[in-house]
């Protein structure tokens, strides 16, 4: 079987913007999750500056709230620190605590903070893995 | 039952049974008339609004505005009450953009004499009041300044000369919330809002430059200082980026918390503890402290405004309310005190309220309509039957009914640009996609919606604003 190509697409939503995700595993999700934010941020007109590499760790009590975290915490340093992810690696680790992620993104830096995105909700997450695929939606208010 | 069974009990009031759904416990009404309950049953509010009714303490009813559409937990334009002793407070039913707000100031001036410089006002007004997307002030606020406006609000900006007195009287809790705890608020809040005091942000936040179009109740439009042909301005906005992080902080810590209170919801956003528990206390602190901030931003854009207006004309912009419409506060009701959440919906106090100022006393509360862009907005009144009929709620705006990508295949930004130039409206806006997002077809019919609130005797009209210079967020 070939192995799966992550993916996003952005869902119709009355006010604000769904985000669908699928994956081979939950840590290629949430690197696809960082590069569909990222995408949504640098939409409109915004001067690029450099790219970096950083390295981020989170924990959640299980995987939604992971996934809804792993996106507030990249809107946190979208706006505070001005920057947008572009793409990376990610890792997650379950124990009986939740499950934790470790990440390793290419970002890009911006002169002014993108702040098109509020948060991200647990408004109806979804994260269900099954068949060697991850799939995922999320809202954001924007 | 299901929740598509909702009976229509009066002309503008469905109401959906508490058997429509397992597990809840009061009622949802939703004031409609037959047009817009047809769209509100196109998106998922009434599904949201009826797990609004799951929530443990909440009483009466819950209720729907006229402008409801869907959002996430609860409906934007959704109401709910919960007991104070026994009941939760829901940071998703205040929303990530805590004290989003209206206010609206009266100029000395006729639109006759605005007309002109029309133009070169909206601009001057566009350079002085950052907006759009990053947009922040140069200067950013220390942290004991920054304190300071968590604890007092508006009232924090006195010192500086932003605000008077005067205005502080017509300001909604005189602008400033006494349970804040500026330490209940993150380091992360902080950091997101210490240089975003005095900025509009983005989405369907703005600034309208209006003239008074057609007055509805002279004697009450007179104590708001309203007549025809005055020139106003019409500001919407609330916490930015610290309300947005507020809430994402206090959603993330009760998900985490509801199980050791045994509490089970239908939908993780409504995430929720007993007002009385340490999560729900710090919360409202936090709330609070939020609420202020949006105050004290929206005086900040207002004496930004008044500079504007004083270069070009002289006289005075003289506040006539400012008012919350995204906020958890006690109030009481039915002869009890209760924790009233409201996401997208104005609060709208009959006369003689004890917490309305003086002034408004004899007419009731000013409930501020801001129309989707290019379209009219409203200053309505609270009756006396409000509380009865909604926890003295009313609607908030116009209320969307398509989302932003149809709107941006329906028109485009130049065309929504040319239509409203065509009108004699004056846009400044960050982008074309922007402002196609935002365009007037995106939105219920603001007319419809503010005759549903009259007819339903929740507020009645005053007067009717026109736009002439928009500066969108």
């Amino acid at each position: 079987m070939r192995p799966m190509v992550a993916s996003h697409r952005f869902v119709e939503h009355t006010s604000e913007v769904e985000l669908e995700l699928q994956a081979g595993s939950l840590g290629e999700l949430l690197a696809e999750a960082a590069r569909a934010l990222g995408e949504l941020l640098l939409h409109g007109d915004n001067v690029r500056l450099h790219e970096s590499q950083t390295e981020l760790e989170l924990a959640a009590h299980d995987e939604a709230a992971l996934l809804v975290d792993w996106l507030n915490e990249l809107v946190y340093f979208a706006e505070a620190e001005r920057w947008v992810p572009l793409d990376g690696e990610v890792t997650v680790e379950r124990d009986d605590e939740g499950c934790r992620l470790r990440a390793r993104l290419r970002r890009l830096h911006v002169e002014r903070a993108p702040s098109q995105v509020k948060a991200a909700t647990l408004h109806g997450v979804r994260v269900v893995e099954a068949e060697g695929r991850v799939t995922a939606n999320v809202i954001l208010d924007v | 039952m299901s929740i598509w069974q909702a009976r229509r009990v009066s002309p503008f009031v469905y109401e959906i049974d508490k058997t429509a759904k397992p597990y809840m416990h009061v009622p949802a009404r939703v004031y409609a008339d037959d047009v817009l309950f047809e769209q509100i049953k196109n998106d998922r509010s009434l599904d949201q609004l009826t797990n609004v009714a799951t929530l443990p303490g909440v009483t009466r009813a819950v209720y729907a505005m006229p402008d409801v559409h869907e959002g996430y937990g609860f409906p934007v334009g959704g109401v709910a009450a919960m007991r104070e002793n026994t009941g939760v407070i829901s940071p998703g039913g205040v929303g990530y953009d805590i004290n989003c707000g209206v206010r609206l100031l009266v100029s000395e001036i006729e639109e006759r004499e605005l007309r002109p410089h029309l133009d070169t006002v909206t601009h001057e007004l566009s350079r002085s009041v950052p907006s759009g997307t990053g947009r922040t002030t140069r200067q950013g606020l220390d942290a004991r300044e920054l304190d300071d406006i968590l604890r007092n609000g508006s009232q924090a900006l006195l010192e500086r000369g932003w605000v008077t007195q005067d205005d502080l009287d017509v300001t909604e809790s005189r602008g400033r919330l006494p349970g804040a705890d500026p330490a209940m608020v993150s380091d992360r809040a902080k950091t997101r809002g210490h240089d975003q005091l005095g900025t509009l942000g983005s989405g369907n936040h703005f600034l309208e430059v209006q003239y008074v179009d057609e007055v509805f109740d002279e004697e009450a439009a007179k104590v708001c200082g309203l007549r025809e042909g005055l020139v106003t301005v019409l500001i919407h906005t609330g916490s930015r980026g610290l309300g947005h992080q507020v809430c994402t902080d206090y959603v993330r810590k009760m998900d985490a918390a509801m199980a050791r209170y045994g509490i089970t919801i239908p939908d993780r956003e409504l995430a929720c503890a007993p007002f009385t528990s340490p999560e729900g206390q710090a919360y409202f602190a936090a709330m609070n402290a939020a609420a202020n901030f949006a105050w004290a931003n929206r005086q900040a854009i207002a004496h930004k405004t008044r500079e504007v207006f004083r270069r070009f004309f002289g006289g005075k912009l003289t506040l006539v309310y400012d008012v919350a419409h995204n906020i958890a506060k006690v109030e009481e009701h039915d002869g009890q005190r209760l924790l009233v959440h409201r996401k997208g919906a104005t609060r709208a106090f009959g006369p003689w309220h004890p917490e309305l100022p003086p002034r408004y006393r004899p007419i009731g509360q000013p409930v501020l309509i801001p129309g989707s862009m290019g379209t009219a907005s409203y200053v309505l009144v609270g009756n006396a039957s409000s509380s009865e009929l909604s926890f003295a709620s009313s609607c908030h705006g116009a209320g969307r009914r398509m989302s932003r990508g149809a709107a941006k295949r329906a028109v485009q930004g130049a065309e929504v640009r040319r239509e409203l130039a065509q009108r004699g409206i004056v846009v400044r806006s960050p982008s074309a996609a922007e402002l196609a997002e935002e365009a007037p077809l995106a939105y219920k019919d603001v007319e419809r919606v503010v005759d549903v609130v009259q007819g339903a005797q929740i507020a009645r009209k005053v007067a009717r604003l026109r736009p002439l210079g928009v500066v969108k967020g």
